[in-house]
């Protein structure tokens, strides 16, 4: 695919170069009226350029086109021409040849990092691309675009704003993600470059709101990770402070969801049995991030992380449920049908020992999410006995779960306003009939009396009311 | 003079009614709206067309966004999961195949709940291979080129 948009390229640049061609030998005062365009662009934008990139912006020769010895110096001189950065933001009109020379450019330079050959990079090429992509990433225009999106954003909208530097920005990411994957990069070399400041602020930039940046950020974060062991305790701790920030602090971030997905790839991989800061990163990150009213935007990342937790050590079960339950949501419907789809698949990987120790709270919630007046609830929580992991748990512990969950199962079946949700009671009602015939007669019959006595006591404080009116009235008179 | 009084008696007590049979059918629309919405598996025994409607308790989740497993490391059986174990017995034929399907279907949907996965990356390893042909598929640059001339 790369090759195919590739081999559009050299018509395009064999005419450019003509074009340049017949300007330079027919108009003195056009190339200089061009020098001073670019001169002026370079004072307004921040970029660390020298004066020799400016005016050999138009002549570089191509890649291909030069000998092997040259290559590598030319390379080099490509990057340093990358350097200077265009701002999109504040004039999107002008420059628009050098910003299509540069784009080329940068395709040019991507293409000799896919297709270099088994030598090693050496240094210096390792240093002007770590330049080059820092003075394209970290730039100033980049945070303009940033600080002008208006602040009344739905932090729920899928759609964020685009960024309109991204012709550049994708291929500048895609530079950066071949040089971090290839195999001629040696990590050894790399290390001192793709430092800690480096990785700091490339963390800083997952808070942008294209999501295309976002996605280019998650896979190179994931491969620096994957790649760069000495890194990984600072990207952890660095995320750590993020997702802290976010849950305690701020509560907005554009990309919660991919630090997730990068984090579901790192859990993925612990090792048995789990450290103890990881155990830690389990109870106050990841369960905390269960309580946001952002919860839609990254559940699924999250619920994956948790549940791959739990299928490492199934004796964290009992304190992932327990923290659910305290993030338990009691007005937001939407959020309760997430939490019901995350436990039953956190109960598939529990096991029956750990399933005992919080069944009780467990239970109680269930029954009130059976009670539930939103049939999505109610349904959804009907569901769990459709699930045969879960099934025989319960059946396991029916004489502790069954005497909580039957009121609001009888309640449901006999009152609920829906007639989908009373139709699925009956049918959980007749499997647990059918399992446990006696401790389910029990538990009618109890049911029975509570009812009773409630009626009862009804009738008792009625009638308490009553003689109070009555001794009122007679002392009135 | 008696029939006219019990005509116009007849009369009345049907304006003063119609107020409630209209907040009567108001609440029965009401409820048969909100009903329709989840119960179209199971109540729509008779067209097959009704299978084709989104099940009501996922209006609310988001889709999901690639059908992949769960989880990579459980391993149950989905034979039996798949087994709808909500037909009620004694039931006829035809409703049983009805409830079969549509429990199958939602059950299948609730499986694919999951999201998109990353490689996988050891703990105590370096890891430099991650699905280079996936990699090289998904990566797009550039489309259209387009070259301003001024």
């Amino acid at each position: 695919m790369f090759k195919q948009i590739l081999g559009k390229l050299p018509k395009k640049t064999s005419a450019k170069f003509w074009d340049n061609g017949e300007s330079q030998t027919l108009d003195n005062n056009n190339n200089q009226g061009g020098g001073d365009e670019v001169l002026s662009q370079r004072t307004s934008s921040n970029g660390d350029t020298s004066l020799d990139c400016v005016s050999s912006f138009d002549v570089l020769p191509r890649l291909r086109d030069v000998s092997i010895s040259e290559k590598q110096e030319l390379f080099l001189k490509k990057l340093r021409l990358c350097c200077l950065v265009f701002d999109f933001v504040a004039e999107p009109q002008q420059n628009f040849k050098e910003k299509e020379i540069k784009r080329q450019t940068l395709l040019e330079v991507v293409d000799y990092v896919i297709s270099s050959g088994n030598g090693k990079f050496p240094e210096s090429v390792i240093q002007e691309a770590t330049k080059m992509i820092s003075a394209n990433l970290f730039s100033n225009p980049h945070r303009q675009w940033k600080n002008k999106t208006p602040e009344a954003l739905d932090l729920e909208e899928e759609e964020g704003s685009l960024n309109p530097s991204w012709p550049h920005l994708q291929i500048v990411y895609e530079f950066l993600l071949r040089i971090v994957a290839s195999p001629n990069t040696d990590p050894k070399i790399s290390k001192k470059y793709i430092d800690h400041t480096f990785v700091l602020k490339l963390l800083d930039l997952f808070d942008s709101e294209d999501p295309r940046e976002r996605e280019y950020l998650k896979t190179i974060l994931h491969r620096i990770y994957g790649r760069f062991m000495v890194h990984r305790p600072f990207i952890r701790k660095t995320m750590n402070n993020i997702l802290y920030d976010f849950i305690f602090e701020t509560g907005k971030h554009s990309g919660i969801a991919e630090f997730l997905e990068v984090l579901g790839s790192i859990i993925n991989g612990f090792a048995l049995p789990l450290k103890e800061e990881h155990k830690l990163f389990l109870t106050r990150v990841l369960i905390p991030l269960h309580k946001l009213k952002c919860l839609p935007n990254y559940h699924q990342q999250l619920s994956y992380c948790v549940i791959q937790f739990v299928e490492k050590d199934c004796k964290l079960a009992d304190t992932v449920i327990r923290g659910m339950l305290k993030y338990w949501p009691v007005t937001n419907s939407a959020k309760e049908i997430m939490f019901l789809n995350e436990l039953e698949e956190i109960l598939e990987a529990t096991q029956l020992t750990e399933f005992e120790r919080c069944m009780v709270p467990l239970s109680r919630q269930i029954a009130q999410c059976l009670s539930s007046s939103h049939f999505q609830v109610a349904e959804r929580a009907l569901y769990l006995w459709n699930n045969d992991h879960v099934t025989n748990l319960v059946r396991q512990n029916s004489r502790i779960i069954l005497p909580i969950v039957f009121p609001a199962l009888e309640k449901n079946g006999s009152s609920h306003w829906n007639q989908a949700v009373k139709n699925l009671t009956e049918n959980v009602l007749k499997v647990l009939s059918d399992t446990n015939p006696d401790l389910f007669e029990e538990c009618l019959h109890k049911f029975q009396e509570d009812q009773q006595k409630a009626e009862d006591t009804k009738k008792k404080n009625g009638e308490t009311w009553r003689q109070l009116e009555e001794i009122v009235a007679s002392m009135a008179k | 003079m008696k029939a006219k009084e019990m005509k116009k008696e007849s009369n009345l007590a049907r304006l003063v009614k119609s107020p409630v049979r209209f907040l009567i059918m108001a609440r029965d629309a009401y409820i048969r709206s909100m009903t329709s919405c989840s119960a179209g598996f199971i109540r729509g025994g008779g067209g097959s067309g009704a299978f084709g409607l989104p099940p009501g308790n996922f209006q609310i989740c988001e889709a999901p966004t690639t059908v992949l497993p769960r989880s990579f490391t459980l391993n149950s059986a989905t034979t039996t999961r798949e087994r709808c174990r909500f037909v009620t017995r004694g039931a006829s034929s035809g409703e049983i195949t009805v409830e079969t399907t549509a429990m199958k279907r939602q059950m299948d949907l609730r499986r694919n709940y999951s999201c998109m996965v990353m490689g996988r990356i050891d703990e105590e390893k370096v890891c430099d291979q991650f699905e280079e042909e996936d990699y090289s598929k998904k990566r797009k640059i550039g489309g259209v080129f387009t070259t301003h001339q001024q």
